[in-house]
């Protein structure tokens, strides 16, 4: 039996998603979940299996896109079946709706073969491509040329932390940047538009403060796994990259004196022009291999009489076949 | 790229040699899996894999039809003297055989979207039922 995941069942599936989005579920408008539920041994119904994923949003605030981001089966109850019933309730909505593509990225790994295998048999067409996700252990800028400088103390000019900042002018800021990203046809992340108060980490978030107003930041929010997502990562101008160079050494420094060195870095960019971003001021980084698996919306079209005609001219070219299933 | 060559051989799966450094291991596997070599033998399971689809079709449509008619020997009164397990394991008999009939074509085809909405009715019914039987 499959179930919308939502605040006052999510204990049933909590051991089946990572803490990090259990958090996407219960802040974020654009992700949701699906559960599968069985009956166990005492006959009671219980969490079997979760799939989560994110409606990504165009800037007219349509759907473009579904993607898959998480899909995980009780290793203890493991069944090709519980796999299936949360991905056909996903197609039902998907085939019913005009949202044109369906994506999930796989890790070009062993351990996912298997996951592979299965979205292969529900029809995703896997491509080879580069994660556009960015990790790296805060530990490691200490190395870095451009971080190596930047001690507890280190004054650092042009900008603030977002705790000097009021929460009125940092709402300000996201709608501004919302309209950048309208206007140059970029991912608008729904926390520019859905910003809760306190979900960025006031100490580790930077900005650029002119006159009141903030006029860049780098806004940072802390997983329940510890690791250091960086939601917003911008200027108003692209061509003001100075100001992005002040505001990483001030998030760095804000890390170093939060003592939580051991924390990782995370970003996630919409594009390749984000990731050389990235390259610019980490050096060169590995980006992991995966499997883009995309199902598109706009392939209706065959009837059943078409399928049947199909199927009948098969047989008609393969006669033993159909003579030996017949007398089965 | 210059310096891979693929050779389909008599053995069951094409030899790849890679005779020079490969930089980069998409370029390489965009090169393999558009060759024509590759493009062929994929036919062929393609083929082959039709051939299977179509048997198992018909053994789900049989499938579907047993279970479909068990599940209608079921009323509101009787459902509830079912055993729970049996109940619950005919649905996803039922359900696991919808499945390979919504393989077989395209999901997003009509036929596909017209076997998943014979999924989504069956889906429905089963939650009526334990309704019915006071468990949810």
């Amino acid at each position: 039996m499959i179930t919308q995941i939502s605040k006052d069942n999510i204990s049933l599936f909590e051991h089946l998603i990572p803490g990090d989005l259990i958090e996407d579920l219960l802040i974020r408008i654009d992700t949701f979940g699906l559960g599968c539920l069985r009956r166990d041994l005492d006959g009671v119904f219980d969490g079997y299996g979760a799939l989560v994923f994110v409606k990504e949003f165009d800037e007219n605030g349509m759907v473009e896109n579904i993607r898959i981001k998480w899909l995980y089966v009780d290793s203890n109850r493991r069944d090709d079946s519980i796999g299936c019933e949360l991905i056909t309730d996903l197609f039902w909505e998907f085939g019913n709706s005009d949202v044109p593509t369906m994506t999930v990225d796989v890790p070009a790994k062993e351990e996912y073969e298997d996951l592979g295998n299965f979205l292969s048999d529900w029809h995703f067409q896997f491509a080879p491509t580069y994660s556009l996700e960015f990790e790296l252990e805060l530990s490691a800028l200490k190395d870095n040329k451009y971080f190596m400088s930047i001690k507890k103390d280190t004054e650092i000019k042009g900008a603030k932390s977002l705790a000097e900042a009021d929460a009125g002018s940092l709402k300000a800021f996201l709608r501004e940047l919302r309209k950048k990203c309208v206007k140059s046809g970029q991912y608008i992340d729904p926390m520019l538009t859905d910003y809760k108060y306190d979900y960025f980490d006031p100490k580790l978030s930077s900005v650029v403060i002119k006159n009141g107003s903030i006029e860049g930041a780098l806004l940072v929010h802390v997983r329940p796994s510890g690791r250091l997502e960086i939601v917003v990562f911008d200027t108003l101008e692209s061509n003001e990259q100075a100001y992005l160079a002040h505001l990483m050494y001030k998030s760095y420094q804000a890390a170093l004196n939060s003592n939580i060195e051991n924390g990782r870095i995370y970003h996630e960019t919409y594009n390749e022009k984000g990731m050389n971003l990235i390259d610019n001021i980490f050096g060169t980084h590995e980006a992991p291999l995966v499997l883009r698996g995309i199902i598109e919306n706009n392939r209706l079209g065959i009837s059943t009489e078409q399928w049947e005609d199909m199927k009948e001219e098969y047989w008609k070219e393969n006669p033993d076949l159909y003579e030996y299933l017949k007398n089965r | 790229m210059s310096g891979t060559k693929i050779n389909v051989t008599n053995d069951e799966e094409p030899t790849i040699e890679i005779e020079s450094d490969i930089a980069d291991p998409i370029q390489l596997l965009q090169e393999i899996t558009q060759s024509s070599e590759v493009l062929n033998r994929y036919a062929l399971f393609k083929d082959a894999a039709f051939e299977a689809f179509s048997y198992y079709e018909d053994e789900a449509i049989r499938n579907v039809d047993v279970l479909t008619r068990k599940i209608q020997t079921w009323d509101s009164e009787t459902v509830k003297s079912v055993p729970a397990d049996e109940l619950e394991q005919t649905f996803l008999c039922l359900y696991d055989n919808i499945y390979i009939l919504i393989q077989n074509v395209h999901p997003f085809w009509q036929v596909g979207m017209e076997r998943l909405k014979l999924l989504k009715d069956y889906q429905d019914l089963y939650v009526e039922m334990l309704k019915v039987r006071g468990e949810l």
